[in-house]
């Protein structure tokens, strides 16, 4: 268990509330943050207030309960790569008319890979539940690419603790296997895996690279039997697609 | 000394620190723990214990390569699923209001390639509920929320996305009979912020509707009123104001500037 300042306990109100917003959608009543937190419901109820003064948690005026405060979503604008952010829509649009596939765009976080956008295209359905999905680094195109750009010594790490025994019909079974395709990533600049999250699910993957590296993978995927029939047209519209959102010197 | 934890001001709760890591400028040099207490003017010790908690926490990211900090990836993807399920819940919270307010049916609409799909709909009096729209789509160039769902696309991407061929068959009487014509009235909702369409999709039928943006500025769903085109018109300036209300407080809510 962390012993968190005094800052930060209070600062884990918010990511509570946060969290609890962003997968259900609801608000949380001091109750329910007190036990979340392990901590005495007056006191959460004083760290709350405060924090709706300073936007950080808001009180919903119908439901009484607390959510997201505005200054959080405005620091939230200001999070990730925010350049990447605001140019990215676009090209992931263009490139998923092109396909006619699904495209989302994801990164490295704590040793997986995040979906951070998503475009749906005419032939997937909706995409609610893509933004923050967390998949494994070792079984997916987009894991692939961004393992591919660490350093030696970072991605070797990652690939020892690989959880491999989760991966889909076609995934890598052995570490050395899947350092092989990892250096195929590295070498090809781009990464394609079939079946190896899913079963019949396929996906490529084409490294963004920012002013200090990659800082994102541009995928597109779909199901194996659609994907396959064209698989390099769509490696080529990716890779392009990846040149494009590349980002000049400066602009972070 | 004393720890007072529970005393409202900004420095307990560590805003100060978030808002000089937003603001910080990469071309400027690494945003590192000593940085981040010489630019908020704290203790250094302290600033590298609650960076800790911060990461922990994952809302502050502190790169692998660089160690540099900045605002996490979680955060943002948090904030996108909060504006996912806030434009449903407010959203059709707000409709009902509005649908109340103004004894017209209203609709939050949002685009999906080049169509525009109803996602939450509200009607003035049960006992008139007409036809539900609800999950329905319709070409963009055919549909109320069109001309705003595109507002905010360049002419290039006007194009990419709908194309310059013919447009689909309307029996609205006044219907756009060209790209060029949608395009004329993209640019009149882009200016005045609202679009007011009269027997556009619908022979007798009349809409007004608002742009709706989240805290990154995106346009994420059109606020649509619908009416009969004789009432529309007879009430126009105080539809209009409720509509642009009604879809400025969701951008609100979705931490969007109005």
């Amino acid at each position: 268990m962390t012993a968190y300042t005094n800052i930060g306990r209070r600062i884990e109100l918010v990511a509570c509330l946060l969290d609890h917003e962003a997968t259900t959608g609801r608000g949380m009543g001091v109750v329910s943050v007190a036990a979340r937190v392990e901590r005495e419901k007056s006191q959460i109820s004083r760290g709350l207030a405060a924090l709706a003064l300073e936007g950080l948690a808001e009180r919903d005026h119908e439901s009484l309960e607390f959510g997201v405060g505005p200054t959080l979503l405005a620091l939230a604008a200001r999070s990730g790569v925010p350049a990447l952010v605001r140019r990215s829509l676009p090209v992931l649009e263009r490139l998923g008319a092109v396909t006619g596939e699904r495209v989302d765009l994801a990164v490295l976080d704590d040793g997986q890979v995040l979906t951070v956008e998503t475009v749906a295209s005419s032939s997937t359905v909706q995409s609610v539940g893509w933004v923050g999905r967390r998949t494994p680094l070792h079984c997916t195109a987009s894991g692939r690419v961004l393992l591919a750009a660490l350093p030696a010594d970072e991605a070797a790490a990652l690939i020892e603790t690989a959880p491999l025994g989760t991966s889909g019909p076609k995934g890598p079974r052995t570490t050395a296997e899947l350092t092989r395709r990892v250096a195929a990533a590295r070498r090809n600049g781009w990464a394609l895996a079939d079946g190896e999250l899913d079963a019949d699910v396929m996906a490529v993957a084409a490294p963004i690279t920012g002013v200090a590296g990659v800082v994102a993978a541009i995928v597109v995927s779909g199901p194996s039997f659609r994907m396959r029939a064209d698989s390099e047209a769509v490696v080529a519209a990716a890779r392009q697609a990846a040149e494009e959102l590349a980002m000049p010197l400066g602009d972070a | 000394m004393p720890s007072h934890p529970d005393v409202v001001d900004a420095s307990s709760s560590g805003l100060d620190l978030l808002v000089a890591m937003a603001a910080h400028d990469p071309s400027g040099g690494p945003l590192t723990s000593a940085r981040l207490a010489s630019l908020t003017g704290r203790d250094r010790g302290l600033v590298a214990r609650v960076v800790d908690d911060l990461v922990e926490l994952g809302l502050v990211e502190r790169d692998p390569v660089d160690r540099h900090l900045h605002l996490g990836w979680g955060l943002y993807t948090a904030a996108a699923q909060v504006v996912e399920r806030r434009v449903l819940t407010r959203g059709q919270r707000l409709l009902e209001q509005l649908a109340l307010d103004c004894g017209e049916s209203a609709y939050l609409v949002r685009r999906r390639g080049d169509q525009s799909v109803t996602i939450a709909e509200a009607m003035p009096h049960v006992s008139v509920r007409g036809v539900s729209w609800l999950g329905r789509s319709v070409p963009l160039v055919r549909g109320d929320a069109g001309p705003v769902l595109v507002m905010d696309c360049s002419s290039s991407e006007l194009r990419d996305l709908l194309g310059s061929g013919p447009l689909p068959a309307s029996t609205g009487t006044r219907a756009w009979r060209s790209m060029r014509e949608f395009e004329q009235q993209v640019a009149i909702a882009r200016t005045e912020g609202v679009c007011v369409l009269v027997e556009q999709t619908e022979a007798g039928v009349a809409s007004v509707g608002a742009p709706v943006r989240d805290f990154r500025g995106r346009l994420v769903a059109a606020l649509v009123a619908v009416g009969p085109s004789d009432r529309v018109e007879a009430s126009s300036d105080r539809l209009i104001a409720a509509v642009r209300a009604a879809a400025a407080r969701l951008t609100v809510d979705l931490g969007g500037a109005t």
